[in-house]
Parts: C-alpha cells; structure tokens; sequence
C-alpha cells in the first residue's frame, strides 16, 4: 500500500499539473510564435509572406537538400559505427575500453568537440602535422581540401563520433536484457559466424529497444545549430543555420517561421517514410534468416570493422588532446607535431575572459540542475501516489520539435512581452531542454525501486518527507546523482536557447566558443572549449565517486 | 558419422584450480556419453571447450578430435557440433517455422520444406508449425530445439542439463524423444541428474572441486 | 585575485534582474553636460559591438572599468557577430512599439547598418555634437560622412580603419600590388581567400576589387539606384569568376572572417590574409599569432577605408550612460590606448594636434613595429556609397553562393 501525503491525491495532483503546465506552456507559446508569423499573423513583427520569401531564396533549396543529406548520412553511420562496434569490439578485450571511454566523449559539448575536430583534420591540422613531412612530404600544408568542406563531410563527421556514443551507450545498456551470449553460442553451433548471429539473431530483439533514441539522433542530426555553425559549409549552410540568419534579419521573420516549421513538418515526413524503410528491411531480414544460408563468416570482415571503431574512437581522444595542447601553446606552426613553444597564458593571463563566461555558465547549469530534480521528482512522485498517469511522451516532445521552431516562436513572444534578455527565460528555457533528460532517466530507477523500502520505513512511523528524503532518495543516490551530472551537460552544451532569448546578454561558455570561432584567437578558443569540455566531465566524474565514497564510509561504519 | 574424441584436456582456473584433469573420451557414433557431477565441477566449461566458446580466462590444454580432423583451431561456427542449453533459446523474433528454417541448411526450396514437414511430424507437433514460440508449453519449446539443432545437420550433439527445466510428466517423453532423434550421432550429455541418462548410456562422473 | 568580489558583483547583477527596473526617464540631448553626467551614475550601459576579438573585448573590458570609477557607468560589453542582426532587432522592437526601455544602448556601427539606422529613424539624435571630446577629433571626410552619407552627429567616431595586406615575407618575396597582379600572383599558385560576403571583410574586398577593375568609378561614389548596377560590376564578375575556382576552398567553401585568413596565412593554407587594420600584424606578432617575418602593405594605387562610429538606439535605456561612454571612447586617453598594437592598435580618430600638449607624447611615443603598414605608405581610397555594400552582397550570393 503506497504510503500518501494527509491530504491524500490533491497536493501531489496540483504540483505535477504545475510542472506539466511550466513544461508545455513554452513549448506551446513557441510553436503558436513560429506559426503566426509563418502564417501572416503578425505583421507588425514579420511582413510579408514567408513561404513566398523563403521559396524566393536560391539558398533555401540547396539548404534544404544538404540538411537532408548530412542529416541522413550521419544517423546512417552513427547506426552502422554502432552496430559495427557491437558486431566487432563486443566480447573482446577492446569492448571494456571503448565502454569507459564513451561516457566522457558523451559529455563533451557538441560546439567544444566541434573546434578540436577543425583542428585535427583541417589540412594543416594535427593529423596532418604528425605525418608531415616525414611521411607525407608536404612541407606546406595539401590544398587539395579544406575544413569545413562544401559537402558538409567534417559536419557529418563531427555529428558521427558525437552520436554515435549516444547510441551505443544506449545500446549497451540493453545487452544485459538480451542473452547476448546464450544467443551468440546457439547460432554459432548452428553453424553461422559471429557476424550473422548478431544480424539475426540480436539486432531483431536489439533494434526496437534503441529506436527511440535513433530518432532523437536523426531529429538532433537534421536541425543542429552549433555544430553546424562550426563544421557545416557557409554557402549555403544547413537550413537550420540559413533559418538561424534570417531571424536577426531585418523583415525575414516571417520567412525564418515558415523555413521553421517547414523544417518541423519535413522531419515529420522523414520520420515516416524512415518507418517505412524499416518495414522493408524487416521483410528483407526475415526472408534472409529463413534461406538457411550460413555464407562464408569473414573474419576480414570482423578486423576491418574493429579497427574502423577503434581509429574513429582515437580520433575523438585526439580531438579533445587537440583542445588541451592548443590551450598551452604560445607558438604552434606546421608541420610540427607538438608546439614549438608553450605559454600558460591563456588560463591565467586573462582571467575575465574565462570567469566571467564561466560563472554565467555555472549559474545557469546549477539553476537547471536543482530545478529540474525537484521537478522530476515532484512528477514522478505524484506518478507513484497515483495522482497523475505516465505520460512519457510529453517528456520527448522538445527533443523531437527542431530547436528552432520552438525558439523562433518563444523569442518573438519574449520580445513582445518584453522578457528577452531576462537572466530568468534563458534559465527557463534551460530547463525546458534539461528536464526530459533528468525525468527519463529517472523514471527507470524510481519506478523499479521496490515499493517496500517505503512500507517498512512507514510502518516504522516515518511520515511522507521522511521516507522521501531519508529512503527513497539515498537508496536511488546513484540515478539521481546521474541525473544531476547530465542536467549540467545539457546546460552547458545549450547554445541556441541562449543565443535567441539570451539577448546576447548571457554570454555563456557555448556562446563564447561558437561565436567567437574564426575571429578569436584559436588558443583562446581552445581555452574556452577546454573549460566548456571540464564542467561536464567534472560534474560526471563527482557522480560517479560520491556513491563509491558513501559506500566506502558505510563498510567502514559497519 | 565419426567419433568425437577427447585426449588429455586440463582446463585450469586463472586462481590455479583445475577443473579436469588429463580427461579423456571417445563418443562414437550412436553413443551417449553421460558427464555427471555436482554444479561447479566443470562440465559446462568442458562444453564450452568442446564448442570453442570458452571464457578467455580458463586456460585449456588438450586435444579434440572428430574423426581424424582436429577441431581445435576450426571456429565455432565451422565445428558443427549441435548445443542444446537448458533453456531452448526458441529466437522470440521467428516463428516455429522460421526458428527451424534458420537451423536448416540453406538448399532447394522443395525439399527444405518438405524436411520441415517431416521433422514437425515426427516430433507431433505439425499444427505448431506456423506458431509464435511464446504460445508453445515448454515441452513443446524443447522439442523445437531439437529440431533446430538436428536440421543444422551436426556432427556431434552436446546437451546441456536439457530436461532441467521441465515438468516430471513431460521430461520422459522429451527425455525418449530425444534419444530416438539422436541414434545415429555421438552425443555427449551434461546432467546432474541419473534418471536422465539412458540405459545404453556410458558415465562419466567428475569429481566436486569445491573441496 | 579578485575572483570573489567580482563573484559577489555578479550574484548581485543576477538577483537585481528579478526585481522590478525602476523607471528612468531618458537623457535629452539639450541637458546640460553636468546633468547627463549625474543622470549617469549608477547606470548599466549595453554596449553592443562585434565581439570576435579578444583584444578588443579586453580593451572594453579596460573601458568598462575605467567608466565605473570615473563616472560611476556600468558597461556590460553585449558581443555580437554581425550589427546588421541588432539593427534587425531594434527594427523589430520598433514594429513592436517597443520604444522605451530598448536592449541596446550604444552599438558599433558604420556604412550600411548606419544608413539603415538613419534611414528608418531608430537613433536616438545628434548626441556626438555635444561630446566634450568631440572638439579633439579631425573632421576628415570620412568622419563627416559615413560611406557618403552625412553624420550629423547621430553616430560618434571611435576609429579609422583601412583594407590591408598581410604576407609573410619568408614564404613571399614579392606580394601582388593591384587586382590585376592578385590574380597572377593566385594563377601562379598563390594561396589566397576572401570570406564571404556578407562577411565585412569580404564585402570590403570586394569592393576594392570593383573599384580597381570598374570603367564608371564615379557611380560608386552615389547611390546604387542611381547607377547601372550591371554595367559597373560587369569586369568584377569575370575576374571573380576567373579568381573563384583557384581560392582556398576552391570557390565551394570559404573563409569566414578576416581573422579566419590571419589564422590560414599562419597555419600556411593561405599567402596573404586581409585585415582591416593597419596595426594588426604588429599585435598578432607580440601575442604569438603571426610569425616575426610577417609585413603589411596595401595596394600601390591605395585601398578602402573608413571610420567606425559609435551610436545610441531610439530606445536605449541608459541614454546618458551611452553617451558618457561614447565621450569617453573618444577621449585622449582611451583613443591613445586604442592605437597603441599593445592593446588594440586601430588608428585613432583625433587630430594630435588638437589633442591637450600633455596627451601627445601618448600618440607619438607608440610602436607601431616593422610588421604594421609603414606610415604614410598606404594611400587611402573613400568607400562606396553605403547602398553599395547590400546590392553587391546580394549579387555575389545570387552567383557563389549556393
């Protein structure tokens, strides 16, 4: 019998319905502020048709078609380094490796990472300058390509080893509940190669757990901001960038809200004609696993694709030792592999310049952090009481809706109430974009902690905060601390919310970074990017230690 | 058919223990081989070894032979050497009739149904063809197993604990079932149990490494 | 360290955006220098101005403290990267009746986005007339008027500013002297790039490249309408046309700034990178940028330049505060700071001999080093009329880009 506050469903009803409320209100409010303009409804802020406006632009159509092909291409390969990763690296001793070093490369932001990516593979970039000249011969730096390219290839590239952790984590995570190895040993006495069995026997049972999150990625991959700022080619750019441009353009609001939702709508598409490749493939799959066919297991085939993941992995280590090294060199010319001179001048000569966009920062990622917790956990307590029912959709809904779409609408209305540039609707809108993170991750332990723990304290005499505070809470210290570090990366990481309702005002260390590329003095930048990079990595490292240390002090009590 | 042939095999734990010591055995064609003994005494690590899927940590040293031809160096997949478990492992994503085709060596369309058929005859279980694994009783699953594994065509067939997890009424009739599908193949079972070893069983007990 | 005051100051500026602004009523252009410098104590100053640049942004830094402990003015630098998008907003406030109580209250501003300001009357008057500072600046054509369109005190001149050239006199012997040498110099291999336009550094370079290779130099000097637009542009497409495709990115992928090119001349990928500030070099050689044996130069026929101003919105806020900081930009000593390469190095908009016998020595005694444009050597060519620089943007994005 769940144990219930004395004034039984009412108070646990009404808090939930106020987090439900402040959750969707913004969401609403900027869907209706994209619409009215993109409709003509607000003439005063945005004249003029903006369908018409948009389809006048000779940007939108190649816009629009790059969008779709990076978009594509990158949740492709994020699936295939994905599969790719369990098919090869699964059972060996690389898999234990690669499984620790995801959930740093994960907490890195998307702007950060994307800076130390420019600086590994551009042509007089560090991959370049450790085999130059010895084995290249290039005393100069090739001019046979450059970073970001016109095809949008370092943009898929950053989106790759970004999300492709995302999914393989996800992934992981599902392993335990899937008899990996029983189903590996049974296929392989049947007689078909290791790579087949995952084919038909694991992925069919594996795919449908990590679909949700596929599409999270291929809805972040079609609608990115910053990192398409920063990888992405400039003529034209993705249609988020070139929807980004016109907003801050005088008389093009109307078109931005209209390329807003056309973006939105265009999603929706995707994701169905998406459904239905998949329904083909299924046919396709299950016609192959009946033929009996065992081929001829290539154990080429399981070298190449280990060695793939593992290259792209160091890449991403390389990326982020890219940011480090930039960060302490005064001098640093090609071809050399390592600077010819180092300063650390860049973290303590000017301390304004790191504090001021680290302090902004902190601020907004502690708000979000403690915010969204005492949201999450006020739904889902009332969820436990029984006041309200799950409702996990809602909670997916921002991360489905294109940033923009939402934002341009929330920014005009923000404009129009004179609430732009407010410390507090940046910070709301943080919290916006944190809290479906910080809920469903969560849920899953809050749902699944036994009911029991907080009928033996009741019966104990412990009232409702008791229990709460005292059990509940410290039992699922774990989940909660989790919750608590990614609340920071997602704040830390929030570009776009900052930059439409900040004002620029708010200069946080996302702005910093992305707004100062290709101006700033790339040390500077690699310094920015370093700091942005450490927060995240700071606050899931205290995660994971604090538990250990409680339990560390509790067998030593006992 | 040939024999299967154990010479010698030592598997040794990563703290010094040795699982098996210098064991050795030959399975001949249409024979059973019991290998019986407390939990812990090794017997799913030999099995392990037998199908080349053995943790990395046990060391092992021995040899395998099926035949003249050594199996030691071919892999997993290339041994042929059926694997039933305790559980049947029915794939939740097939059907029946899809679960049995996966294990069919693939060949003429024809005749892979019509071995189907058979088998699902046989085995009374032909109106199950077309259905979901989940709506099959645990008899029923265990008999589909067999299948599988006997439609790959193995050379030899390993059980482990089969009939463990099934009801006292059903596990003498999978228990006959079962030896009557297998008369023609080496088979080596893995049981702790004395009513599952047939009659015309050799045994094989290994001793408790707890102590 | 001054870690923790500067902490607290910033706790205190967040809790204070939760309490209610209380009313100020706007400066007034004919209040006396005295009340304006009252009304503006105690005021918070948005001053937003391109923030790409590190020094820059220290050097307001430095502005914003000297601004608290003289006049007791907050400013709070609002970095941004292109003024068009803040010219955008202020016309969006303006069709939201937002006329009070503005975001912004001084912006860095010139040429077109100026034109645009005066044209939809979103500035807030003549406030530079009655700048005390104003008597010390050199009333030079640029500064009287602003890519052809007269001033009239609605914006304040903050510094002058001329397209230049920087190479790097180990891997260039001989750097291209006109549009015509630039594209042989490209043909025989060398590396170049322009950003983008709409980029400023682009735009401007375009337009150098127009008014070198135009047969009608004369209508560049008035508004666009009034000429024929293609007719005068006509040998500036076939050159880019034949420049384009042998550019760093090759015509498809561009660069993005000035300051991107300063970084691909040091890494290499490019010869010669522009800049828009003769001084530049000298202060990315000091601070490790740019290697010792980079020179600047302009073109022998001379290049673009301009002054850059300061201006109030319609709607600023803290209108006093705006205009005690743009007096401030313009005093002896900020504007001494501003040109030395130490700090800043952009070429100051005061007459040195107007300037108090004491400040001086201030201007004369700056280095400006071997790595700036030699004074003296670059001739200066006048802007095109501001209605210049969108109709070659749209038509350079109309032809590349996309």
């Amino acid at each position: 019998m769940p144990h219930s506050v004395s004034n039984g469903r009412g108070l646990p009803l009404l808090a939930a319905i106020a987090v439900a409320l402040l959750f969707s209100a913004p969401l609403l409010i900027g869907l209706g502020g994209t619409m009215a303009p993109a409709f003509g409804f607000m003439p005063e802020l945005a004249p003029g048709n903006g369908f018409a406006q948009l389809l006048d632009d000779p940007r939108f159509i190649p816009a629009l078609k790059l969008t779709i092909k990076t978009g594509t291409i990158a949740t492709l390969l994020v699936l295939l380094l994905t599969i790719l990763a369990l098919v090869c690296l699964n059972r060996t001793r690389w898999w234990r490796w690669m499984l620790a070093a995801l959930p740093p490369l994960l907490a890195i932001p998307h702007a950060a990472f994307a800076v130390g990516l420019v600086f590994l593979v551009a042509p007089s970039g560090w991959i370049v300058r450790l085999f130059s000249p010895w084995l290249t011969s290039w005393e100069r730096p090739p001019a046979d390509w450059v970073v970001p390219d016109a095809g949008g290839w370092s943009l898929i590239a950053g989106l790759v080893m970004k999300e492709a952790p995302f999914l393989l984590l996800a992934a992981a995570a599902q392993l335990p509940r899937l008899n990996v190895d029983a189903l590996l040993k049974i296929g392989l006495t049947l007689g078909y190669s290791p790579a087949r069995c995952w084919s038909r026997l694991i992925l069919p049972s594996l795919y449908p757990r990590i679909r949700l999150t596929l599409f999270v990625i291929l809805a972040f991959n079609l609608s990115v901001v910053d990192m398409a700022l920063l990888l992405g080619p400039g003529n034209p750019p993705t249609l988020s960038v070139l929807l980004l441009s016109y907003v801050n353009e005088p008389g093009f609001r109307a078109a931005a809200s209209a390329g807003a939702l056309i973006l939105a709508v265009g999603m929706a598409i995707f994701f169905f004609a998406v459904m239905l490749v998949e329904r083909f493939i299924a046919i396709v799959a299950n016609r192959r696993r009946e033929s009996g066919h065992r081929g001829h297991g290539s154990g080429l085939f399981r070298q190449v694709g280990k060695y793939s993941v593992v290259a792209i992995t160091l890449c991403s280590v390389l990326t982020l030792i890219a940011l480090l090294l930039w960060s302490f060199t005064q001098r640093w010319r090609f071809p050399s592999a390592l600077p010819d001179s180092w300063t650390m001048r860049h973290w303590l000569g000017r301390s304004d310049l790191l504090l001021d966009p680290l302090w902004a920062t902190t601020l907004f990622a502690t708000f979000c952090c403690i915010a969204t917790l005492i949201a999450a956990v006020v739904w889902l307590e009332a969820e436990r009481l029984g006041a309200v029912k799950k409702i996990d959709w809602l909670w997916y809904v921002p991360l489905f809706i294109p940033q923009i779409t939402l934002l341009f609408g929330w920014q005009a209305a923000s404009l129009i109430t004179a609430t732009d540039g407010l410390w507090l609707t940046v910070a709301y809108a943080h919290w916006v974009y944190t809290l479906p993170y910080v809920v469903l991750i969560l849920a899953v332990a809050w749902r699944e902690l036994d009911p029991n723990w907080n009928n033996a304290a009741s019966v104990l005499g412990a009232g409702y905060w008791k229990v709460l505070f005292r059990i509940r809470l410290p039992l699922l210290i774990k989940p909660v601390l989790q919750a608590m570090a990614v609340a920071v990366a997602v704040s830390v990481a929030q570009y776009l919310p900052t930059a439409l309702l900040g004002a620029g005002r708010h200069n946080t260390l996302a702005i910093e970074v992305v707004t100062s590329f290709g101006g700033v003095d790339r040390r500077v930048i690699a310094t920015l990017a370093v700091l942005q990079s450490l927060l995240p990595l700071i606050v899931f490292s205290l995660a994971l230690l604090i538990p250990a240390v409680i339990q560390k002090k509790q067998q030593q009590h006992s | 058919m040939k024999a299967l042939r154990v010479e010698q095999l030592t598997l040794t734990l990563p703290n010094g223990v040795k699982l098996c010591d210098q064991l050795s055995f030959t399975i001949e064609p249409g024979r059973v081989l019991a290998l019986m003994g407390p939990s812990g005494s090794g017997k799913s690590s030999i099995l392990g070894w037998l199908t080349g899927t053995l943790a990395k940590e046990i060391h092992a040293d021995g040899k395998l032979w099926l035949g003249e031809t050594s199996l030691l160096n071919v892999p997993t997949e290339k041994r042929r050497l059926g694997l039933m478990l305790q559980q049947d492992y029915l794939f939740p994503h097939m059907s029946v009739d899809q679960n049995l085709k996966f294990g069919l060596q693939s060949g003429d369309k024809a005749t892979r149904e019509r071995k189907i058929a058979d088998s699902l005859e046989n085995a009374g279980l032909t109106g199950l063809r077309y259905a979901n694994p989940a709506t099959l009783s645990g008899g029923q699953r265990s008999r589909v197993s067999l299948l599988r594994s006997l439609l790959s065509e193995p050379h030899a067939l390993l059980l482990d604990e089969p009939f463990a997890r099934l009801d006292s009424q059903r596990r003498q009739q999978i228990r006959e079932f079962t030896w009557d599908a297998c008369k023609k193949l080496p088979v080596l079972l893995v049981t702790h149990d004395k009513a599952d070893v047939p009659a015309h069983a050799d045994v094989l007990e290994l001793e408790d490494n707890h102590a | 360290m001054t870690l923790f005051p500067q902490i607290l100051r910033k706790c205190l500026l967040a809790c204070a955006l939760f309490i209610p602004t209380q009313l100020l009523h706007a400066a007034s252009i004919d209040d006396s220098w005295e009340d304006v410098l009252e009304e503006a104590k105690g005021q918070t100053v948005y001053f937003n101005a391109w923030g790409g640049s590190d020094r820059i942004n220290a050097y307001l830094e430095w502005v914003g403290k000297r601004l608290e402990s003289e006049y007791g003015v907050t400013l709070n630098h609002v970095k941004i990267g292109d003024i068009a998008e803040v010219v955008g907003q202020l016309e969006a406030a303006k069709a939201v009746g937002r006329d009070t109580d503005g975001n912004v209250d001084l912006m860095w501003v010139n040429g077109e986005n100026f034109a645009a300001l005066k044209r939809n009357k979103l500035l807030f008057g003549s406030f530079a007339n009655v700048l005390p500072n104003t008597a010390f600046v050199k009333q030079a054509p640029s500064v009287t008027h602003d890519f052809s369109v007269p001033v009239e005190g609605l914006e304040s001149p903050w510094g002058g500013a001329q397209l230049v050239f920087i190479y790097d006199s180990a891997n260039t012997k001989t750097p291209p002297q006109s549009a015509t040498e630039l594209l042989s110099f490209i043909k025989e291999g060398g590396r170049f790039s322009y950003p983008a336009p709409p980029a400023f550094h682009g735009t401007t370079m375009i337009k150098q490249l127009l008014s070198e290779l135009t047969e009608d130099a004369a209508a560049l000097a008035k508004p666009v309408e009034e000429a024929d637009f293609d007719a005068v542009t006509k040998p500036l497409w076939a050159y880019l046309d034949e420049m384009n495709p042998l550019l760093w990115g090759k015509g498809k992928s561009w660069s993005t700034s000035g300051e991107h090119t300063r970084q691909l001349l040091d890494d290499g990928e490019v010869d010669i990178a522009i800049s828009f500030n003769p001084n530049e070099a000298t202060a990315a050689v000091k601070s490790g940028q740019l290697a010792d044996t980079v020179r600047t130069y302009a073109f022998s026929e001379g290049t673009i330049g301009n002054t850059h101003f300061v201006t109030i919105p319609y709607n600023a806020k803290a209108s006093a505060g705006a205009m005690v900081a743009a007096n401030f930009l313009v005093s002896p000593e900020a504007q001494a700071r501003k040109a030395d390469p130490e700090y800043w190095g952009d070429p100051t908009v005061l007459d040195i001999d107007a300037v108090p016998e004491d400040m001086r020595a201030k201007f004369t005694d700056i280095d400006l080093g071997v790595w700036a444009l030699p004074l003296g050597s670059g001739k200066t060519l006048s802007e095109p009329h501001a209605s210049w620089a969108q109709a070659l943007e749209a038509a350079w994005i109309e032809r590349y880009g996309q």
